[in-house]
């Protein structure tokens, strides 16, 4: 294109020369949304995502207060024993549902005397948990009261959850929902009931 | 007999979607204007096809037909009859349904509209994109969507209801239809856009004509937010109206896309630069209605709003995927040959002032769009899990805001092309006196903190100069400088400016706090006494309602309750709000009492001006009718700078290669 | 404003006068702002009670089992225990900071509403500021160029196009709008 008039500004003129600012720009777009699209698709949903576990491989925080029974329990007391500690509530569904599995695991090992169950109530009435337990079963410590900072201090996001606490007082693993099988294979694979400090 | 009519409108409406596309496009490849004029007909037939599938499945609900398994699922007998009708959008397929019978509807419409012109290539290529739409939508109730799955109920077989959330309140009736009129309403802009990329043809005279349905569109969609704010603070009960939640924000990016572009498209009538620049904001608008979509439905994204997990959130990304590379294509391959070689003459001009404000528009929906993905993005760099949440959304949108607000102020005075000092300094002044007063003003009713009080005077100055506007142009011209699309667009302002304003107040004043009451007892907080009365029990066709009965400054009695609905026995908290122009007081019940002499346990909220923030929602509304309400006679618009006949020529059959 | 037969010396005065009579008011405004502003800002305000801090905290920290709300708006019985927990820190005096703290040790990172500025999580603060400021700079380097280039003047190859355009009659497909635009001669290829 000739700019042979010298009165004009060839750059804003000559098409050959025109910028490619929108062709650049939608490249660019494009490009960073196919990253997002990459993301949206791999993404895992809430019920896909593993449950937080900080407290996994700590040492077990203090479980401590007074039992439906009027007893009191401390877990420093139960050094050298597998137990599981269970944070449940009457009113929650999943935890009638997993409590057949955790009297199915405490008959289990009734005889042995080193694999324990000490379930926590959380956000209940005393009467409520009376008749959890009356109609679901089981016969071990329940903590009553205020049991609000010892779920905190395991890092509880809902109830139920479990947490395994091996002989040296190490929580091992922790469950949302449980099963007999499964406490059965932590302990197995952490050595057996019946090994000692490993 | 409901089953085989929604059925048979869906496959009607998919089959006469696919016929349309087929038709147009041979008919725009070929240049053969005849097929181009069948386009209308299939509009008919797709809204034919949408009316008899929504019709099906409103009879479905209202008449309880438990044999349709959409209706086996959320319908049911225990529900109130308005709710079954609202029942539709309560759930996911029913609310494609909506969708789709909106989108025909707007496609017939843009049909019936360019009656005249539907020989034009653009007009061709924007109703194919929007048949192309309705295909999939249609194919989404044909699939993943399907309403209208057949199921055999047992005997005594009854539904269990829509979820409980969504029957607690009128405003379920409302909300989502008027926010699918708006996201359904950007696809008209949005196929133009398509069509004038396509054809080459950004003569001003296009987008000036699809400018006020994209105003339209906008007022829904901004409408539909308002009630969507109005409707969780209501019913979630802890004051908050705006949680930046991952739903909340789909909603909003259109949003702030859409305002960009109708701002902007004033400098390209002006002086016909910024042409890709707004066509890219249609199609980001328009895409993001379909992200939003997606972030709704799939469940990659927690929410409290978000429908329940289905699958069909590929289907949706993946049509998302396609319109932005065809988007991004189109503008790659065309955009630079279509751009303006124009130029801004001085950046203090509203020229100016407009470019500024797609920078912090854009600038704000990267922000929100950013931090509602963040964790998914640093979940898969390195699998840890983070959270983005209100203070941060907070902390980065205000500076953007206040940005805003001052725009506002100053760009109704900005005359185009320059603007002398002289000139801002003498038509600004007491808009900047009204915002100091605002200042002064708060700081005298209590309000304390910089940024809030900022806000307020800002937020007064941009009244100011709106005000100064409007009071110019009634000087003028009566009760006509109230209307049209400047007018309207202050009033708009206006409103936008009371809701920052409440926004900014209620946002730094809120008090909380819990309470055990017995029954008589009184509690005193900032300055408000809360008086337990006694306990209620309502009980509903589809539920129990436990209530706490609290007189609030002696007023009342105000019933926050829980509610346990029989079926599934889902528990839901039923708030409590006392509303006035000044302070809103929230009540919710945390428990249910053992018994009626038993203590209580009351979260009250307060928080100010809440009431502002609906009655500004109520002013953009209102503004935004004042807005599009025709000025005079108009011109019939030149379809593009150089006429178009129906013989072939080169104009009339431009060569995809 | 100053009369055509005004010396030197009368410039000088007029312009004095120019200057405050043009921005007296914009002064007087601008100190009347300062003033409440700061007024606003440091003025005594009510102190914060324990409520006031419970309720700060509580919003910054996640409902562990929600769908993104804070501790402070969720019924969930999980928010329940963590705002009775941090009233009880707070009463056994705590700062914020030690709080937020204690929860990351016991939840991890995600329970904070606020991603923490370190690493990769730092580019939410940073990309949308360094994308903004970016944005305007690229915004007052193009009216930098727009000012430099001067006007625009039609050439004679421009000239040739608009007479060509004019003897071939309509519908050429030439856009008015786009003096530059689509040139026969120059083909599709770009």
């Amino acid at each position: 294109m000739s700019d042979s008039n010298g009165d004009v500004d060839a750059a804003m003129l000559e098409p050959a020369r025109r910028s490619h600012m929108a062709r650049n720009s939608a490249i660019a777009v494009g490009i960073v949304v196919v990253a997002l699209v990459v993301l949206l698709a791999t993404g895992k949903t809430n019920d896909q995502r593993q449950p937080s576990a900080k407290i996994v491989g700590q040492v077990v925080p203090a479980v401590a207060g007074t039992t439906l029974d009027g007893a009191s329990y401390d877990i420093d007391l139960h050094q050298g024993k597998w137990v599981v500690v269970n944070f449940f509530a009457s009113w929650c569904t999943p935890c009638r549902v997993e409590q057949p599995e955790l009297v199915k695991f405490a008959a289990e090992h009734a005889g042995s005397k080193d694999v324990e169950i000490v379930s926590v109530a959380f956000q209940d009435k005393d009467a409520d948990v009376r008749r959890f337990f009356a109609t679901a079963g089981g016969n071990w410590p329940v903590v009553v009261g205020d049991t609000g900072s010892t779920a905190l201090s395991f890092g509880v996001t809902a109830v139920p959850e479990s947490y395994v606490v091996s002989p040296t007082g190490q929580v091992v693993a922790k469950f949302e929902g449980v099963t007999a099988v499964a406490l059965d294979s932590v302990i197995a694979s952490y050595g057996g009931a019946a090994a000692s400090a490993s | 007999m409901n089953l085989a009519l929604g059925t048979a409108g869906v496959v009607l409406g998919l089959v006469a979607s696919c016929a349309a596309v087929l038709t147009l496009a041979v008919g725009l490849l070929r240049g053969r204007p005849d097929l181009l004029r069948l386009g209308r007909v299939y509009t008919w037939l797709v809204l034919l096809a949408a009316v008899m599938a929504f019709v099906a499945m409103e009879r479905a609900l209202i008449t309880r037909d438990f044999t349709v398994s959409f209706v086996a699922e959320h319908g049911s007998s225990r529900t109130p009859a308005l709710f079954n009708f609202a029942t539709l959008w309560s759930a996911l397929e029913g609310s494609i349904l909506l969708w789709v019978l909106f989108l025909a509807g707007y496609t017939a419409l843009v049909g019936r509209k360019f009656r005249d012109r539907l020989t034009d290539p653009l007009v061709g290529w924007a109703l194919l994109t929007m048949f192309v739409v309705c295909i999939f939508f249609f194919g989404l109730l044909l699939g993943p969507a399907n309403p209208f799955k057949s199921f055999l109920p047992p005997v005594g077989f009854d539904g269990p209801g829509p979820n409980p959330l969504l029957q607690n309140n009128p405003l379920m009736a409302f909300h989502p239809p008027m926010l699918y009129l708006g996201y359904v309403g950007f696809t008209v802009p949005f196929a133009f856009a398509i069509a004038a990329l396509v054809t080459g043809r950004v003569g001003e005279g296009w987008l000036v004509e699809t400018r006020r349905w994209t105003l339209i569109a906008w007022g829904f969609l901004t409408v539909g937010i308002v009630l969507g704010s109005w409707w969780s603070y209501e019913v979630l009960g802890w004051g908050g109206y705006w949680a930046w939640d991952p739903v909340e924000n789909a909603s909003f990016l259109p949003w702030l896309t859409g305002t960009a572009y109708l701002h902007s498209v004033m400098v390209q009538e002006r002086r016909g630069m910024l042409r890709v620049w707004n066509l890219s904001l249609l199609c980001a608008t328009f895409s993001l209605t379909i992200l939003g979509t997606f972030i709704t439905r799939s469940g990659v994204l927690d929410s409290v709003h978000a429908f329940s997990a289905s699958t069909i959130g590929p289907a949706i990304l993946g049509f998302f995927a396609l319109i932005v590379a065809v988007t991004v294509g189109l503008i790659a391959w065309r955009g630079d040959r279509l751009r303006s070689p124009g130029r801004i003459d001085s950046p203090i001009s509203r020229e100016g002032a407009f470019m500024a404000n797609n920078v912090l528009f854009a600038g704000f929906a990267f922000v929100v769009l950013l931090g509602t993905v963040f964790p998914l993005l640093i979940e898969a760099l390195n699998g840890k899990r983070v959270s983005v949440g209100v203070p941060y959304f907070n902390r980065m949108t205000m500076p953007i805001g206040l940005a805003l607000l001052f725009l506002m102020a100053v760009a109704p005075v900005l005359p185009w092309r320059k603007a002398s000092g002289e000139l801002l300094r003498h038509r600004l002044l007491w808009p900047a006196w009204i915002g100091a007063g605002c200042i002064v003003l708060g700081v005298f009713a209590g309000q304390r903190g910089f940024a809030a009080l900022l806000a307020f005077g800002l937020g007064g100055f941009a009244a100011g100069s709106a005000g100064r506007q409007l009071v110019l142009a009634t000087r003028r011209q009566g009760w006509r400088g109230l209307v049209g699309r400047a007018n309207g667009g202050m009033i708009v302002h206006l409103g936008v400016v009371v809701i920052a304003v409440a926004f900014a107040a209620s946002s730094s004043n809120v008090r909380q706090n819990e309470f055990i009451l017995k029954p008589g007892d009184t509690a005193s907080f900032a300055g408000h006494q809360l008086t337990y009365v006694g306990m209620n029990e309502v009980v509903d066709s589809n539920k129990v309602q436990t209530q706490a009965l609290v007189l609030v400054d002696g007023s009342g009695p105000y019933s926050p309750g829980i509610s346990k609905y029989t079926f599934g026995s889902s528990v839901v908290g039923t708030p409590s709000v006392k509303s006035t122009f000044r302070t809103d007081i929230a009540l919710s019940l945390l428990e249910v009492p053992d018994g009626p002499d038993n203590p209580v346990t009351l979260r009250v909220t307060i928080q100010p001006l809440i009431m502002w923030l609906w009655i500004g929602g109520a002013i953009m509304a209102a503004g935004t009718l004042l807005a599009a309400f025709p000025r005079g006679r108009r011109r019939g618009t030149e379809a593009v700078s150089a006429p178009i006949s129906d013989r072939k020529t080169r104009s009339s059959s431009v060569k995809i290669s | 404003m100053s009369s055509p037969n005004a010396g030197a010396g009368d410039h000088l005065a007029t312009t004095k006068r120019g200057f405050l009579s043009r921005w007296g008011s914009w002064i007087a405004l601008a100190i009347v702002v300062v003033v409440a502003l700061a007024v606003g800002t440091i003025g005594t305000t009510r102190p914060l009670t324990n409520a006031d801090r419970l309720l700060n905290v509580s919003r910054t920290i996640k409902c562990p089992q929600c769908s993104g709300e804070s501790v402070a708006e969720s019924d969930a019985a999980i928010s329940q225990q963590i705002r009775i927990d941090i009233a009880k820190r707070i009463e056994q005096g705590q700062t914020d900071d030690q709080i937020r703290q204690a929860y990351v040790d016991q939840y991890d990172q995600f329970i904070l509403l606020t991603p923490q500025g370190s690493g990769v999580t730092s580019l939410v603060w940073v990309l949308p500021v360094v994308l903004i400021v970016l944005a305007f700079a690229g915004l007052a380097v193009a009216f930098r160029r727009w000012k430099v280039t001067g006007d625009l003047r039609a050439t004679e190859a421009d000239r040739a196009l608009v007479d060509q355009a004019l003897a071939d009659g309509d519908g050429t497909g030439v856009s008015f709008d786009d003096p530059a635009g689509f040139d026969p001669e120059m083909g599709s290829g770009r």
